[in-house]
């Protein structure tokens, strides 16, 4: 609550006591683009743009790779694609629903037609129905076209018959669903390519900041602790654990067993203060000397089969999660040096004088360490989220169709690799630009008034 | 007079090999104001920074209104509460307003409500006379001011005691008096107050006691009359003629 900075109150007598707080209020509510000094990134976008949209414009190629990129189109999924060996001589065709459509919901089919060099070759006709709630599997129900009116039927397999127009080579059954606006933003949330990339940035960079704010405080906390400071009272600790443990198992009751757990105990105890220190510098400077390539295979083919035969399969991380938890968990130890470097620039008075106050340690560090911290930080930490978008590119290797693989699919499929990779290149580019000009205007915002 | 509200008996403060505090002993009683001074390095403020334990003394005791200063940290949480401390550079929290700033400490240690802490700090800001800057941020503040606001936050707390760091020496000349004559106002509304400072018309005006530090031992106290016109040790006399004859 405190640390979001109020509007003036209605109290103040009058605005000329608050001089800077309109500017400020300006500042804030947008990117502040003066058109005097189009500034450089503006000339990129602009520059952009143009190629985009011209190539878009004028290529049925790259509308091809983008729109396969975005995974288009969001508002039909294909059912079933019949090919040659299922249309008959004179064109006519037979598809049942398998496997089963969902009791109680709507659907729109109808057959979409293709030639033998893939080009749209028509429509058939549109079914539109409603699955009764009690539907069973298994009773086939031949389905009569019904363009305009609902039809109730009761088998969630209903069998489709049409007949597909000369030349036809392919038949793709099509479920549509745009006059459903939830099952369209279901789609589009797990629409592969450009959202995927998103989503998996965004869930990584949340997930990261927290494991980075955790591990950050946690360096700042003391380096060295003094070994003397309750030195007896360690060394008592240690001793009794120790002769509780040989009390209640007997095979530790070797002398070598002994003096191994003796000593294990009493450097844990020893070292137990600064155990945070440690452990979080260690994460860091693992985990920032390993590429994260190599953490994202780690994660996706040693840990993730791993962690499934030993839980039963209970505990499947295979796909996004595996993609999710290896980027955070890389960039975790980035995000921590920044926390770190953000924590350790705001005086030291500051925290003096909040515990002068009466305040705690964690009510210091959240209501004035950090939220100083945080305006600090911004820019890497915006920088370090731009960084996580062009990496999130490394989950290809564990087969997330994000927008690498996306493009590289339509390359295999098409070779054609020269507009799928700029196709991949424009998209990285233009949403590395949107948010470099993002974590901009955030900057702006966050700035203090000074006198 | 009546009893001691702050009571050190030899404490001692060690950084490292360096021996800061060598062993001071003071007794504060309800109300009185106490002027510390002495040359730079002599351990004032590591002195009464120990006691609020924004430094940890190594040996010795002291007592802050009843509750001694132990490792406890439930200890250190009550005797803050007592203590408000006002130090040299301001230490006013820049992502906050003046408001926000002072009523911090009420709405999250004292957890009072945020109308009530706002009508108590908006009385203190107009105690310390700067009522009209509540809603501006403390970089739009010049050094006098801001050094106000920070002694209202600390007021804010309604504390038994306040400390004060050389609460001048960061501000330009003409500043110091608008602050002097908040503490003096202060100093005269009763509240228990040890000043380090070297403003001297100040100690002479309230200071019931002063002190004078040196090397990290209390060489000399009484009442400012007797410091200032029969000092008893020679460092004394050497250290008051030297500030006093610019
Ligand atoms: N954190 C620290 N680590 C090591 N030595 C310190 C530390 N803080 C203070 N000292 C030393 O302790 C001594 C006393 O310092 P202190 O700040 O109390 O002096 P002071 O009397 O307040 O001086 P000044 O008038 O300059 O503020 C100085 O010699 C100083 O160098
Ligand atoms: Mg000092």
């Amino acid at each position: 609550m405190s640390d979001k900075i109020p509007p003036p109150q209605p109290s103040t007598p009058s605005p000329s006591l608050i001089p800077d707080e309109r500017a400020r209020h300006r500042g804030r509510t947008g990117l502040a683009i003066s058109w005097e000094h189009i500034p450089w990134w503006g000339i990129i976008v602009l520059i952009v743009g143009v190629f985009v949209a011209f190539s878009v414009f004028t290529s049925v190629r790259y509308q091809d790779a983008l729109s396969f990129i975005f995974d288009l189109p969001w508002h039909k999924d294909v059912l079933k694609q019949l090919d040659s060996t299922r249309i008959a001589e004179d064109g006519s065709w037979t598809y049942t629903a398998q496997p089963p459509l969902t009791p109680k919901a709507h659907y729109t089919i109808y057959a979409e037609f293709y030639n033998e060099d893939g080009s749209f070759n028509g429509r058939g006709d549109i079914y539109k129905f409603q699955i009764s709630k009690e539907a069973e599997a298994g009773e086939k129900q031949a389905l009569l076209p019904s363009p305009e009116t609902v039809q109730t039927i009761t088998s969630t397999t209903p069998t489709f018959i049409g007949k597909a127009p000369a030349g036809t080579a392919k038949v793709a059954i099509v479920d549509d669903f745009r006059d459903q606006p939830l099952r369209i933003i279901k789609r589009i949330w797990n629409a592969n390519g450009v959202i995927l990339t998103i989503k998996v940035t965004l869930i990584a960079f949340v997930v990261a900041v927290i494991i980075g704010l955790v591990f950050g405080i946690m360096r700042v906390s003391s380096g060295s602790p003094d070994l003397r400071v309750n030195a007896r009272k360690r060394l008592l600790f240690g001793l009794l654990a120790v002769i509780i443990l040989v009390v209640l198992r007997s095979q530790w009751r070797t002398p070598t067993a002994f003096i191994s757990l003796l000593l294990g105990i009493e450097i844990f105890a020893f070292l137990l203060p600064a155990m945070p220190y440690t452990f979080s510098t260690l994460y860091v400077e693992i985990v920032r000397g390993v590429p994260m390539l190599v953490i994202i295979l780690y994660m996706g083919f040693a840990i993730t089969p791993a962690l499934r035969s030993a839980s039963n399969n209970t505990i499947d991380l295979r796909g996004l999660p595996a993609a999710v938890i290896g980027l955070a968990f890389g960039y975790g130890a980035y995000l921590a040096e920044v926390f770190r470097a953000g924590i350790e620039a705001i005086p030291s008075g500051q925290m003096e004088a909040a515990r002068s106050i009466g305040m705690s340690y964690f009510q210091a560090m959240r209501f004035i360490i950090l939220p100083q911290a945080i305006r600090l930080i911004l820019p890497p930490l915006g920088n370090d989220f731009i960084a996580m978008l062009k990496d999130s590119s490394l989950i290809s290797v564990i087969a997330l169709p994000e927008v690498l693989q996306q493009g590289r699919l339509w390359i295999s499929r098409n070779f054609r690799a020269f507009e799928g990779y700029n196709s991949v290149m424009m998209l990285y580019l233009i949403m590395t630009l949107l948010l470099s000009l993002l974590v901009r205007s955030i900057e702006r915002r966050s700035q203090l008034p000074n006198d | 007079m009546s009893e001691p509200i702050i009571t050190c008996r030899d404490v001692h403060k060690w950084y490292g090999q360096f021996h800061a505090l060598r062993g001071i002993s003071l007794e504060v009683k309800k109300g009185e104001v106490i002027v510390i001074f002495g040359p730079s390095g002599s351990g004032k403020s590591t002195f009464i920074r120990t006691i609020n334990r924004l430094e940890e003394h190594q040996k010795g005791t002291i007592i802050v209104d009843g509750i001694e200063l132990t490792h406890d940290v439930r200890n250190i949480a009550a005797i803050r509460k007592e203590v408000g401390m006002v130090f040299q550079q301001f230490n006013l929290f820049p992502h906050l307003t003046v408001m926000q700033n002072v009523t911090l400490g009420p709405i999250q240690v004292r957890k009072w409500k945020k109308e009530k802490s706002e009508e108590i700090s908006m009385q203190l800001l107009e105690r310390v006379g700067i009522p009209e800057q509540a809603y501006k941020y403390p970089g739009q503040l010049s050094g006098g001011q801001q050094q106000r606001v920070a002694i209202a936050r600390a007021l804010a707390m309604q504390p038994k005691i306040m400390l004060f760091d050389e609460p001048t020496s960061a501000l330009d000349p003409e500043m110091i008096k608008e602050v002097l004559d908040v503490m003096t106002e202060l100093a005269q509304s009763g509240i228990t107050m040890l000043v380090v400072t070297h403003e001297m018309g100040f100690a002479r005006a309230v200071a019931d006691r002063m002190v004078f530090f040196d090397q990290g031992l209390i060489i000399e106290s009484g009442t400012p009359e007797d410091v200032f016109y029969h000092p008893k040790e020679d460092r004394t006399k050497l250290f008051l003629s030297q500030i006093l004859s610019h």
